[in-house]
């Protein structure tokens, strides 16, 4: 019976070793993966921030006061005037002497 | 020998018994202090910011955003060169250098607050010069790029007592919980160098960012209302004007300026009196605009029609006052279009005595005068209706035309805009969709608060107002072809218990064009000094913009 044991246990241990082995290397290849992350929000940050920061400069462009601005400097003048052809009478209208 | 020995091992196990009694304590009695200790060392917990939601006009056009903004702290033991420390940071965020000097001369102090919301051009000036013992945190600053344009409409972001951002006024005020949406929490395992520990703890609650408001308000429309309105108040030389444009049949408000107004990203550089938004929230008495709504109650309640006769021959006595013609100029046998025309007090006084008492308080109360509208800006308020106990022959007979009655702007043009939409007052607003970050859209419909006039007293009433157009004071004004429904205003200013000789509120309203309205515009002129009168100030700056309405929505003289 000791003899039967003996075999069961080696391979306990054996197991037993390896996995400690494996949660080692795992974690210590995963123990840089912290700085990898760090370095990968630092990007996304900084590319959320250039984003708002175009975007304040898309907005600041289309400004009307800007545009108004460019349009005068570019020689686009207010020249608008309204021609009719017609006077159309009311209908509502067409009964009552006083109009 | 033996004895030696004991005592020997009595030492040995007293040390060992001392060892023993340290581990218990540290590893047993002290386990969740010191478990405590060690998490906070290397548990980090970091608040997830959320983004304030933005406003976008009509076409999408943004009105107000968020910049990246930073906050600037002093570590006044660090510091090695206060003076040029003080000098740079003051020029570059206003604050006076002697403040700074005096918070960066603290050296008691670790840590101290310098500046808060530095636009990012200053920190990257700030940044150039190297300072010791200075540093940045990152924030946010709301961003207006139409500066003050639509300034009362937005309102402005400012800080609650407990230092948060919070909206004030306007369209931030009221959706502020909607804009600002609610932080989140990252607490995370970190290592020595502070880079996080992937399989340590980590527990995260996202944040939310603000929901986005599209409004009703058209960019181009605001543009050119605020531009005229600006012109006009110089021209005439006033005190200030409002300017509301509205879709009568929706209440969608369109365009809304006032001046004096603010520029939103410098609020504290203006005086507070400016940051209320007049046409909600100031009050003023309409004068001759108010005698189309009470025509049209007296036509709607069949007590009067547009064939009805007046003879306008005197002045109407009642009590110890006497009620004139604005002009003493008075045209005999008249009918109630010409009363509208002529704008005649004396012909009002005797429409309201047709229309009755009960009838005109009732209608006065009914079209919204002393309620809420309940428009979705902040801070809007109203003054109250008098009890009808409270009303006197006198106060009936000056209410018909528009004098002693008080109401806001707009309460004026929602209530106009019942003869323009066929007889309906509608709940003015200005938000059309909220949108979540998460696509969902909330739409905001047009909500119909009370049936007033009929489809037919409404047709009568804007036949009277273009004939007041085109054969009153402002028929060479008007652009021609087009048929537009309006009427002038001029109330004198109520001081201290007596009227003003001198100082009016010039105003006009009118839709355009009258069938079939595109929009309904209401003007006022406050104190202008060039003339008193609503014909000469705030008609003028009426057909002024509606000239470029008419080019801009296409409208024909077939509309």
């Amino acid at each position: 019976m000791i003899v039967n044991k003996l075999p069961q246990k080696a391979l306990f241990i054996s197991l037993s070793t390896l996995f400690i082995i494996l949660q080692v290397v795992l974690l210590n290849y995963d123990s840089t993966s912290g700085k990898k992350l760090s370095i990968m929000m630092e990007s996304i940050n900084k590319a959320e921030k250039e984003n708002i920061s175009l975007n304040q400069k898309i907005a600041s462009i289309s400004a009307m006061a800007v545009i108004s601005e460019k349009a005068i400097a570019e020689g686009l003048t207010d020249q608008r005037k309204i021609v009719s052809l017609t006077s159309p009478l009311p209908i509502a209208a067409a009964k009552n002497n006083s109009l | 020998m033996e004895k030696r020995l004991y005592i020997v091992c009595f030492f040995f196990l007293l040390v060992v018994g001392f060892i023993w009694v340290k581990l218990f304590y540290w590893q047993v009695y002290s386990f969740d202090s010191l478990k405590s200790l060690a998490e906070n060392q290397t548990n980090i917990t970091q608040t997830l910011q959320a983004k304030r939601g933005r406003i976008y006009t009509q076409d999408k056009s943004v009105l107000a955003l968020n910049q990246n903004a930073y906050l600037i702290y002093g570590q006044p033991q660090k510091i090695e060169d206060v003076k040029l420390t003080a000098e740079v940071i003051s020029e570059n965020t206003d604050l006076p250098l002697a403040t700074i000097s005096a918070k960066l001369s603290n050296t008691k102090l670790r840590w101290i607050q310098l500046a808060d919301k530095v636009e990012e051009e200053k920190i990257n000036i700030i940044q150039k010069e190297k300072l010791k013992g200075i540093g940045f945190i990152e924030s946010s600053k709301r961003f207006y790029p139409e500066a003050s344009m639509a300034a009362h409409l937005l309102g402005f972001v400012g800080k609650s007592t407990q230092g948060e951002d919070r909206g004030y006024f306007g369209l931030e005020g009221y959706y502020d919980e909607q804009l600002k949406g609610r932080d989140g929490i990252l607490r995370q395992e970190k290592d020595a160098s502070g880079n996080p520990i992937i399989a340590g703890n980590s527990e995260e609650i996202s944040a939310k960012n603000g929901r986005d408001l599209y409004l009703t308000i058209d960019k181009t429309v605001q543009f050119i209302v605020e531009t005229k309105l600006e012109a006009g108040v110089e021209k005439y030389g006033a005190k200030g004007g409002n300017v509301i444009v509205m879709d009568p049949y929706t209440g969608a408000v369109i365009a809304m300026a006032s001046l004096p107004s603010y520029n939103p990203s410098k609020v504290s550089q203006y005086e507070e009196g400016l940051y209320k938004n007049p046409v909600i929230a100031s009050s003023y008495e309409p004068g001759s605009t108010f005698k189309v709504l009470v025509m049209a109650a007296a036509i709607n309640e069949n007590k009067v029609s547009p064939d009805t006769k007046f003879n306008e021959e005197k002045s109407v006595k009642i009590g110890n006052y006497s009620i004139n013609t604005w002009n003493h100029q008075y045209h005999g046998e008249i009918d109630m279009t010409g009363v509208i025309q002529y704008s005649s007090n004396v012909g009002m006084v005797f429409v309201e005595r047709k229309l009755g008492h009960d009838n005109l308080f009732r209608y006065i109360r009914d079209l919204g005068i002393g309620s809420l509208t309940e428009i979705d800006l902040q801070d809007e308020s109203t003054p109250s209706l008098r009890n009808e106990n409270n009303w006197y022959e006198i106060d009936y007979a000056t209410a018909s035309f528009g004098q002693g009655i008080a109401l806001t702007p707009i309460q004026m043009i929602r209530a106009v805009a019942a003869i323009a939409n066929g007889g309906k007052l509608m709940k003015p607003y200005i938000v059309k969709e909220i949108h979540s970050e998460n696509g969902k859209i909330i739409t905001v419909k047009p909500q119909l608060v009370k049936h007033i006039y009929k489809k037919e007293t409404a047709s009568v009433v804007t036949e009277m107002m273009v004939a007041a157009i085109e054969r009153g004071e402002t028929k060479f004004l008007k652009p021609l072809g087009v048929r537009i429904a309006g009427k002038t205003g001029t109330a004198q200013i109520a001081i201290s218990g007596h009227y003003d000789s001198d100082k009016t509120i010039a105003s006009f309203v009118g839709f355009v064009p009258a069938d079939k309205p595109k929009y309904i515009m209401l003007v006022t002129i406050n104190e202008p000094t060039s003339s008193p009168w609503g014909s000469e100030t705030a008609a003028p700056l009426f057909f002024s913009i509606t000239k470029e309405l008419i080019s801009y929505y296409n409208i024909s003289s077939t509309d």
